[in-house]
């Protein structure tokens, strides 16, 4: 048999990633329930006569927290790791897939919930699509440092829900994972995920 | 059968003084055997001997402290195409619960490769085609371990790696695996088993390796092993040291 080139194992490897996304009903109930709660919400805040970007910033992101995390921790229920590492045995080319897959499922479902959200509401806040996508990444790459789901999250809602809104008038606020600053969320979201990669990269699986 | 010692151009596992350190615990040390092809090879010894982290190595899952396990003379993270090379089954159905059989098997194919037609044979192979659309949390011990070689048999590869492949199956499902390996050996290809469960191998294998703590403490053809001991049975207890009562 001919020999796939590498092109083609990765291509193969995020082909896989992606069948894995949509087939997780937990997954698709996270989808659903992200899109469900910002239209209850928008419709709460218009009656209130709030901002209705509003809600983009506070319950949804919770949401791509659960995507992004359950993209790597579903990979440690039933022993689904080694089924992976056994189909695609180099590291960096798994996580890569799996990586560029989460982006190419969150950044339509971050689309479609800015989209609810002004259809819903009247004001679109297009923005929130690079935030909402660099959340699931900054939670997917925790998910693969912790391996398990409910320690993840824990730490990870804490962070969002408490610990942030704590300091957010704080002068360095702006940069932190959840600050409004675009260059420190990217340099947030890619060093987790170069630390993620490595901690994959040495680790037994 | 094919004899000892006849080279065959399928594809051979060799593992070479490997050794697995976990902190200050040797749980392998200085392993060296061989599976060839066209015979079944058992890796016997008592639960915690070391026999899954040794596939674990061989699988690039775990990494060796030193030493080599390498398929056709190269490690398992370097293949290319490793589910038409190996085929690997490891305790439970490495699956994910709430997916169901046929999703499962769809994405490793998607991951190797293989065109998605084959999962639908595969699943034929193991019996589970009627219970293909449901979700693997619904499934027996005896099922789950079907979808995880289905899953294995996907590449059609040549080197099959059984971590325990008759736990949890019922006695018609050893009987039919029993076959299966033999066949798979006579068209010349690799199969290596660990076991525990000393009634299905006596009749299955061609050579067994024993290892104990750690340690190989037998290895060759089956009579080899076998020996003076009188039967399979007697050589295990002797060479292991395991208290009978310990072992069904």
């Amino acid at each position: 048999m001919r020999q796939r080139s590498d092109i083609r194992v990765l291509t193969d490897a995020f082909r896989a990633e992606l069948l894995k996304l949509v087939t997780l009903p937990a997954i698709q109930y996270t989808v659903l329930g992200i899109w469900a709660v910002t239209a209850l919400i928008t419709v709460a805040l218009v009656n209130a006569g709030q901002d209705n970007t509003d809600v983009l910033s506070g319950p949804v992101p919770a949401g791509f927290v659960v995507l992004g995390l359950l993209s790597m921790t579903s990979e440690y229920q039933g022993g689904q790791i080694r089924t992976t590492l056994v189909a695609v045995p180099r590291r960096i080319t798994a996580y890569v897939a799996r990586l560029v897959a989460i982006v190419v499922v969150t950044g339509p479902v971050a689309g479609a919930t800015v989209a609810v959200n002004a259809l819903v509401g009247g004001r679109a806040d297009g923005r929130a699509i690079g935030y909402l996508t660099a959340t699931a990444l900054i939670a997917q790459a925790v998910g693969a440092l912790l391996r398990r789901t409910v320690p993840a999250l824990v730490g990870l809602l804490t962070y969002y829900f408490v610990i942030g809104p704590l300091v957010r008038d704080r002068s360095f606020a702006e940069y932190l994972p959840d600050g409004t600053n675009w260059l420190a969320l990217s340099v947030w979201a890619a060093g987790i995920t170069a630390l993620a990669l490595a901690a994959f990269h040495t680790r037994d699986a | 059968m094919v004899p000892a010692g006849v080279a065959l151009a399928g594809d051979m596992l060799s593992i070479h003084e490997l050794t697995k350190r976990r902190g200050s615990r040797e749980i392998l040390s200085g392993l060296s055997f061989e599976a060839r092809p066209g015979r079944v090879t058992a890796f016997l010894g008592p639960n915690g001997a070391g026999k899954t982290s040794t596939l674990r190595i061989l699988l690039g899952l775990d990494s060796a402290t030193s030493g080599t396990a390498l398929i056709d003379g190269v490690p398992f993270a370097r293949l290319k195409d490793p589910l038409t090379k190996v085929g690997a089954l490891l305790d439970g159905s490495g699956a994910h619960r709430s997916r169901t059989a046929r999703a499962h098997l769809r994405w490793i194919a998607a991951a190797g490769g293989i065109p998605p037609a084959r999962v639908a044979e595969v699943l034929a192979v193991v019996g589970l085609t009627d219970d293909a659309r449901r979700r693997v949390r619904s499934y027996s011990l005896g099922m789950s371990r079907r979808l995880g070689l289905a899953a294995a048999l996907l590449g059609d590869p040549e080197i099959l790696v059984l971590d325990e492949p008759v736990n949890g199956l019922d006695p018609e499902g050893i009987r039919w695996i029993r076959t299966f390996l033999r066949e798979r050996a006579e068209t010349g290809r690799t199969v290596l088993l660990s076991s525990h469960f000393l009634g299905e191998v006596a009749e299955t294998v061609d050579d067994a390796v024993v290892i104990h703590q750690g340690q190989i403490v037998a290895q060759g053809t089956l009579s080899e092993v076998v020996g003076e001991h009188g039967t399979i049975e007697d050589a295990y207890f002797a060479l292991t040291g395991a208290p009978r009562g310990g072992l069904r």
